[in-house]
Order: structure tokens, then C-alpha cells, then sequence
């Protein structure tokens, strides 16, 4: 990411340690308020409590 | 939505089991990149292309293998050629239903055996070459536990026709070993707990699977 960021979504991407995310998600992102990204961020952290994990998938053929 | 393979505790198989749950982790990292890519629908045929220029080498590297088997001075011998011999006949012209896949997709043949497969391709297949002339042909068995041991399900398959939105036409190849891989990797297994393998050969195989998991993981992550 090559661009400024206000500290606030910056701060976000940072504690939900997102390294890399689409051009236009981050455009989305950069319009919302703090307040907004507040909200963003106990959407994020009910989901981490409930358990709910990245779908990991591993498949091979031969 | 895939299971990891399970073997009867205490016997070759799931140790090697064991190991490969842990060296696996590189694939699984690029398997899931590439079924959450939001371009998944250009890449598919990027990966089949790249899933034929691995299997296309199955099973000239199983008859090599078999080959140097033929000349073991242990106790491998036999039971490790038996092995091979069935398992060429097993692999037979999965790389042909690829093609036609591809074909189905607009890829016509000639362009895809056109493509120079990848340093990553020649690293991963060649490293078995290396193996089987230079140290044991044991070693391969790592390759196909790895590579038989984690078949496509179903509802891969569903999850990927839904979001590439090809047809069906596009997944006989996965369809097929999701059908056969389970049976596939039963059969290494109960060879691999017949085979008089030491502790030595156990490495072996477990260095080639782990070997196995980087390379191809390496492979996938280039098309991404």
C-alpha cells in the first residue's frame, strides 16, 4: 500500500494485521469515519470471538 | 472442505501422515489464494495449464522410478516395483483429460504443450529425477503421497464452477480424482505399511513430500 492513509484506518488495517487488500476496498475505506471504522473494526472482532476462520482449502491432483 | 488423510496410528503411513499434515502448510496457503482470487475465473485455466505440465510427467517418472527399482540390492525390490507397476497403469492418461478440459475452455492442445512449463514445474518434477538415479527411487513415494493424498472434493468442485462459472465440462479431470485420488491413496498406504521401510527410507519419503508441497506451492503462486 503506497498511499496515505488517515492514521485511523491505518490503525485499523494494522490491528487486523491486513497486509494486502484490493485497490477498491481500500477506496472504500478511506471514506469512512473514524466512528464508522470503530464500528468496522467490533464487526471484525465479534467475528474472531465467534470462532469464524478463513476457509483453508488444499487440493492436488496426479 | 478438505479432510486430511487419516492412517492407522503407530504404522509407516501415519507417520508419514503425520509429517505431511505439517509440510503440507505451504499448499494449502496457495490452494486457498487461488480459490479466494477475485480473478479465479482467468486463472483456472492458467492452473490447469499448469496442473498438465506437472501430471503429464506421472507417468514417465513412475516407470523411472520402477526402473531403478528393478536394480535395488534391498529389500524394496519387489515390493516397491510391484507397487510402481500398478501405479502406472493408475495414472494413465490423466494428462489427455486435462487437454480436453483445456479444449473445453477454448485452450486448444498445441497451445498449451506450446507453453515452457515453469523453472518451478522443471524443480518440482525434476527433483524426483534426482532422487530415483542419485539416491533411492523410495523417495518418489513422498511425491505421490503428497500429491494423491489431498484429492478435490465435491464441494470444491462446486465452489469452483460457481465462482469461475465454467462448466462442467471444465472439471471432469477434478471430477475424476475426486473419484479415484481416495482410492489411490489407500493403495500407497497399505504399500507403504507393507514395504519393509526403515527409518532412513521414512525420511526419504517424508523429505520428498515436504520438497513436494513447496515446489508446487511455489508453482501456483507464480500464475497468481
Amino acid at each position: 500500500m503506497d498511499r496515505d492513509l488517515p492514521d485511523y484506518v491505518a490503525a485499523y488495517l494494522l490491528e487486523r494485521a491486513i497486509a494486502r487488500l484490493p485497490e477498491e476496498v481500500l477506496e472504500v475505506l478511506v471514506t469512512l469515519s473514524p466512528e464508522q471504522i470503530e464500528g468496522l473494526a467490533k464487526v471484525g472482532q465479534a467475528f474472531d470471538e465467534a470462532g469464524e476462520e478463513r476457509h483453508l482449502v488444499t487440493f492436488s491432483i496426479h | 472442505m478438505t479432510e486430511a488423510p487419516v492412517a492407522e496410528p503407530g504404522t509407516s503411513s501415519a507417520r508419514i501422515r503425520q509429517e505431511l499434515a505439517v509440510a503440507v502448510e505451504p499448499l494449502t496457503t496457495a490452494c486457498t489464494a487461488l480459490v479466494e482470487d477475485r480473478h479465479l475465473r482467468e486463472l483456472w485455466p492458467e492452473y490447469l495449464v499448469l496442473q498438465h505440465q506437472i501430471i503429464r510427467a506421472t507417468v514417465p517418472l513412475t516407470e523411472t522410478a520402477l526402473v531403478r527399482a528393478r536394480t535395488l540390492g534391498d529389500g524394496l525390490r519387489a515390493p516397491l516395483a510391484a507397487y510402481l507397476e500398478e501405479h502406472v497403469g493408475e495414472e494413465l492418461h490423466h494428462d489427455d483429460g486435462l487437454l480436453a478440459d483445456l479444449e473445453s475452455l477454448g485452450l486448444p492442445c498445441a497451445e498449451v504443450l506450446a507453453r515452457m512449463p515453469s523453472a518451478s514445474v522443471a524443480a518440482l518434477v525434476g527433483a524426483q529425477y534426482y532422487w530415483i538415479h542419485h539416491h533411492h527411487p523410495v523417495a518418489f513415494l513422498g511425491y505421490i503421497a503428497l500429491m494423491e493424498g489431498y484429492p478435490p472434493t465435491p464441494e470444491l468442485i462446486e465452489t469452483l464452477a460457481a465462482r469461475t462459472g465454467y462448466p462442467p465440462a471444465a472439471f471432469r479431470t477434478f471430477d475424476q480424482h475426486a473419484e479415484l485420488d481416495p482410492g489411490h491413496k489407500d493403495h500407497l498406504d497399505r504399500t507403504l505399511d507393507a514395504l519393509p521401510l526403515t527409518e532412513e527410507h521414512e525420511t526419504m519419503i517424508a523429505t520428498s513430500a515436504a520438497a513436494t508441497a513447496v515446489l508446487a506451492a511455489r508453482a501456483i503462486s507464480e500464475i497468481l
